[in-house]
């Protein structure tokens, strides 16, 4: 319990750092800009208490606001799109979990299915990077550039979650 | 009660995430120019359908009172119209028609430059610290921000502050934040109507200077000095003087004329010179 606490506390560090210090700052022709703290909610156990995902998913969001407000996040954008996510990975995790695994287990390659689990992360990420795009969007919405931004978005941010994940298994095995 | 708990327990989960949602939505808005002003017009127009479906049920139970002030409200334009006819044919008999023609109607250079749209009032209030009203017309009726508002019996009412598509939000003369450049119509002092919070059937007019000569029953008007509303317009009546303070400056207490509690219908006053009026007023500040 305790190696799970500590594995989870040094992910939400290390991926607000790295969205805030970092990948803020990549803008792939004005409109793609990778967006991977969402893999900090996939990797929570399935049967993580509700209310305990949602107060993170808030945590988070918060996180990246407040410490990438200088970079151009209006606090409450990534804190919306956290806390709706937070919301809807009970579901979706219940979507994609094998019906054989009862345990509480943290989603993963090796948990899932690597299959289900690309699904199960794809589908929340998506979901992620949809409301981060319309909330953003704000007044100028204009449907060609949110869909290509949302497009955008999910082709850079999705390898990198999944470089992520190959090194979360790897580490795990060991 | 043993019911709302079980409810809250088994949904906490939802009332958390409806919770959360609201506190990322109100920084959201706080701190985002844009979202905020989406999101004013976008819950203005919503605020405004509601109250007029629960408008158009009380107006309908109104209709007989409604119905009784309009007819006497025509009876009132008709006798001015009489006047006016009246006036014309006076001046068509003293000029030498077959020179000098004068068309049966009002002479081009007297075309007022002020419009009245009439609107119905969907939302008022009057006991609050700062009162707001909401009419049914909106930026599709052409209605745009800074236009003046009377009752239908002529008086002043507020301010257009802000529009939406189909409603439009009006500051109060009950709001001290509402300021309006009046004057006493018998001397033409002029001054700056400001509503004290207390009664709303009572205002001030302030920023008078010391050497002002008035009499307890003089009609206050608006000024004129402002491209809002033409000169004229009736606001109050004189009922007291305040008592003069030590920066030399009267202040009169009026009695307003329009009354808030009943009002149901409006006109949104138009000033089609308004553009040219503060372009010029742009310049000689610069």
């Amino acid at each position: 319990m305790t190696k799970i606490f500590i594995r989870q506390s040094a992910m939400f560090i290390l991926l607000v750092s790295l969205q805030v210090c970092i990948l803020s700052r990549v803008h792939i022709f004005h409109i793609a800009t990778p967006v991977i703290y969402s893999y900090f909610l996939i990797k929570l156990p399935v049967r993580l208490n509700r209310n305990i995902v949602l107060l993170l998913g808030m945590l988070i969001g918060l996180a990246v606001d407040l410490f990438g407000h200088t970079f151009g996040y209006t606090i409450g954008t990534n804190m919306l799109a956290a806390v709706t996510v937070a919301f809807a990975r009970f579901r979706l995790a219940g979507l994609f979990k094998p019906r054989d695994v009862t345990e509480n287990v943290i989603p993963s390659f090796v948990t899932f299915g690597r299959s289900m689990f690309l699904r199960y992360s794809a589908s929340v990420m998506l979901l992620h990077i949809i409301l981060l795009s319309v909330i953003d969007a704000g007044a100028s919405f204009v449907p060609s550039t949110l869909f290509l931004r949302i497009a955008g978005c999910f082709a850079v941010s999705y390898p990198i979650m999944y470089g992520m994940e190959m090194i979360y298994c790897g580490k795990t095995e060991r | 009660m043993k019911n709302l708990i079980l409810f809250i327990l088994n949904n906490f989960h939802r009332l958390l995430f409806l919770a959360l949602v609201c506190l990322s939505a109100k920084l959201l808005i706080s701190n985002d120019e844009i979202q905020r002003s989406r999101f004013l017009v976008v819950s203005q127009e919503i605020a405004g359908r509601v109250h007029a479906f629960s408008s158009a049920i009380g107006s309908y139970l109104n209709l007989k009172a409604d119905n009784k002030a309009l007819v006497e409200r025509i009876a009132v334009l008709e006798q001015e119209l009489m006047q006016y006819e009246k006036y014309i044919e006076t001046v068509n008999k003293d000029v030498n028609r077959d020179k000098n023609p004068v068309p049966p109607s009002v002479p081009s250079e007297n075309i007022p430059s002020w419009r009245f749209i009439p609107a119905k009032l969907v939302h008022n209030s009057i006991a609050c610290t700062e009162n707001y009203i909401t009419l049914n017309k909106g930026t599709n009726d052409g209605i745009r921000e800074d236009m003046g508002v009377l009752s239908a019996e002529g008086s002043v009412i507020g301010l257009v502050m802000s529009v939406s598509p189909n409603f439009s939000r009006v500051i109060s003369l009950l709001n001290p934040k509402s300021r309006l450049s009046c004057k006493i119509v018998s001397t033409n002092f002029f001054g700056s109507l400001l509503w004290d919070g207390k009664d709303p059937r009572y205002s001030n007019l302030g920023e008078l200077p010391s050497h002002t000569v008035f009499n307890v029953g003089d009609t206050i008007v608006t000024s004129g000095y402002s491209s809002t509303f033409p000169e004229g317009i009736p606001v109050g009546i004189v009922t007291d003087a305040l008592e003069q303070k030590s920066s030399g400056l009267n202040r009169l207490r009026i009695k307003l004329l329009t009354d808030f509690s009943t009002l149901r219908r409006a006109l949104i006053v138009e000033n089609t010179d308004r553009a040219e009026q503060d372009s010029i007023g742009k310049e000689v500040a610069e």
